[in-house]
């Protein structure tokens, strides 16, 4: 069955910060979660554009502040 | 509510109401005039007047209001009344009833009142003249005092139909204040307010009011005058919509409109309550303002320049009223979830919620909870002051 977009950045968070994918609630940010700092969000970055096979723009990458903004993020580029 | 002996020649009062299709409605059920020249859009059509014309007597009930209500009020009884109807009135027209007293005699205790009527485009459409005579409450002799001092506390929230100022009007009746709330076009969300506020315990008065008219103020300001007695705080929590517009198609027309809201409005309402609060020696007023004015958001120069006048006007009003016990205070909201943001998009939201130290957007109770400490004698060593209930995005 194929994932959900939230399921699917939510395990791409879990294994680039190399934490539990239950522990990334909504509202998951580099505030709440210590290993999100901003080298870990480069990759994170690198890592969802493999996932999904897009590229983010500059301002869409600063707009990824939070799990569920980088959700957001992720629909409109796929149209979802 | 003046007294016989304070009733001079040349005294006048207005009441303001807008005809609607309800209005006919109940004119009907109540008075069994089901006239077709009234009611049926098809037959009228037929007739050299087109549409449906409004039953003469429904505006005309409107001098019983302004007699019995206002001039002179209480204790007034109508003897005689002259009418003409000089121009149809139709459904959606504003009528303005203007009364003027043109005699009175002392020995009988009547008045000789000019009772007209005209429509929005200021067309007279009715003509009359009222005879009233006036009677006053007989006093037991045993009755205590009256005492100058107001003891419960009253509050006028400008713009209550909203949802900032639903909020606050509810907030402010659980904490022990009688309402009166003003509202434009939404009647029927004004009156289920009402029914809140009364299931609370305490009074409410509604007031469909344009506070950018002179003249409708004036009649809000006897409206609560007669039914509390005097005012403890003022709210002003009325809007517009804010449609993003950038300056290039800006017409001068869109700034207009939001100084007639947020400075006109809150002028005129001042001119007419400031005088009640001045005769206590205390009085709170709350305006609300924008987080916006602090840290502008793109395309919203309309709105963020009338805020900021607000803020001004506020701030140099808290200075002048300050020695007559008045106090003027601000409460700045970041983006609440009111109808007013129901277009913003999603994403948009989300970004503020995540740039937001509290990471959610502000609830209208949160806003309210603010203004009704500001309302409350808690506030009382605060003026010119502002209140920013943004979840901590502007820290000054």
């Amino acid at each position: 069955m194929t994932q959900s977009v939230p399921d699917r950045v939510r395990n791409v968070l879990s294994a680039v910060l190399g934490v539990p994918a239950d522990s990334i609630g909504e509202f998951a940010s580099p505030q709440t979660l210590e290993a999100w700092d901003s080298l870990k969000h480069m990759n994170l970055v690198l890592a969802l554009e493999e996932e999904f096979g897009v590229s983010f723009s500059d301002e869409q990458m600063l707009e990824m502040l939070n799990f569920k903004l980088i959700v957001a993020t992720v629909q409109e580029i796929l149209g979802a | 509510m003046p007294r016989f002996e304070e009733i001079k020649v040349g005294d006048t009062a207005v009441v303001v109401h807008a005809i609607t299709e309800k209005d006919i409605q109940r004119f009907v059920d109540l008075t069994g005039d089901d006239n077709r020249i009234h009611v049926d859009k098809e037959y009228a059509s037929h007739t050299p007047l087109k549409k449906p014309v409004v039953h003469g007597m429904l505006g005309a009930s409107f001098i019983s209001t302004l007699i019995g209500t206002k001039l002179p009020g209480d204790g007034a009884l109508w003897f005689s009344q002259s009418l003409e109807f000089l121009f149809p009135v139709r459904v959606g027209d504003v009528l303005t009833v203007r009364a003027e007293v043109l005699k009175k005699h002392d020995g009988e205790r009547t008045l000789e009142i000019r009772t007209d009527i005209y429509n929005q485009d200021n067309q007279k459409v009715t003509a009359g003249t009222a005879k009233v005579k006036v009677y006053e409450e007989e006093v037991p002799k045993d009755a205590p005092p009256a005492s100058a001092e107001q003891t419960q506390e009253t509050a006028l929230v400008i713009g209550g139909s909203g949802g900032i100022g639903e909020a606050s009007v509810l907030a402010l009746a659980g904490a022990g204040f009688d309402v009166a709330f003003t509202y434009l076009k939404n009647e029927e969300k004004a009156a289920q307010i009402k029914e809140k506020v009364e299931a609370i315990g305490r009074k409410c008065v509604v007031c469909r009011a344009d506070v950018a008219d002179e003249g409708q103020v004036k009649a809000l300001a006897q409206t609560v005058e007669r039914k509390f007695g005097g005012l403890t705080a003022i709210v002003f929590s009325a809007t517009g919509k804010a449609p993003a517009i950038k300056f290039g198609a800006l017409e001068w027309g869109e700034m207009q409109r939001h100084f007639n809201v947020h400075v006109k409005g809150t002028f005129n309402v001042l001119k007419a309550f400031v005088p009640m609060m001045e005769s206590r020696k205390y009085g709170k007023i709350v305006c609300v303002t924008s987080m916006y004015i602090e840290y502008p958001s793109t395309d919203l120069a309309p709105y963020i320049t009338a805020k900021s006048a607000l803020n001004g006007f506020s701030k140099a009003l808290a200075l002048e009223l300050a020695p007559k016990g008045i106090r003027v205070n601000m409460v700045s909201p970041g983006m609440t979830e009111t109808d007013l943001v129901a277009a913003v998009p999603q994403k948009a939201k989300m970004l503020i919620e995540a740039r937001t130290p509290l990471q959610r957007l502000s609830q209208p109770s949160d806003v309210a909870n603010a203004i009704c400490f500001l309302a409350s004698p808690q506030s009382d060593f605060l003026t010119g002051e502002t209140i920013r209930v943004n979840g901590g995005q502007t820290m000054i």
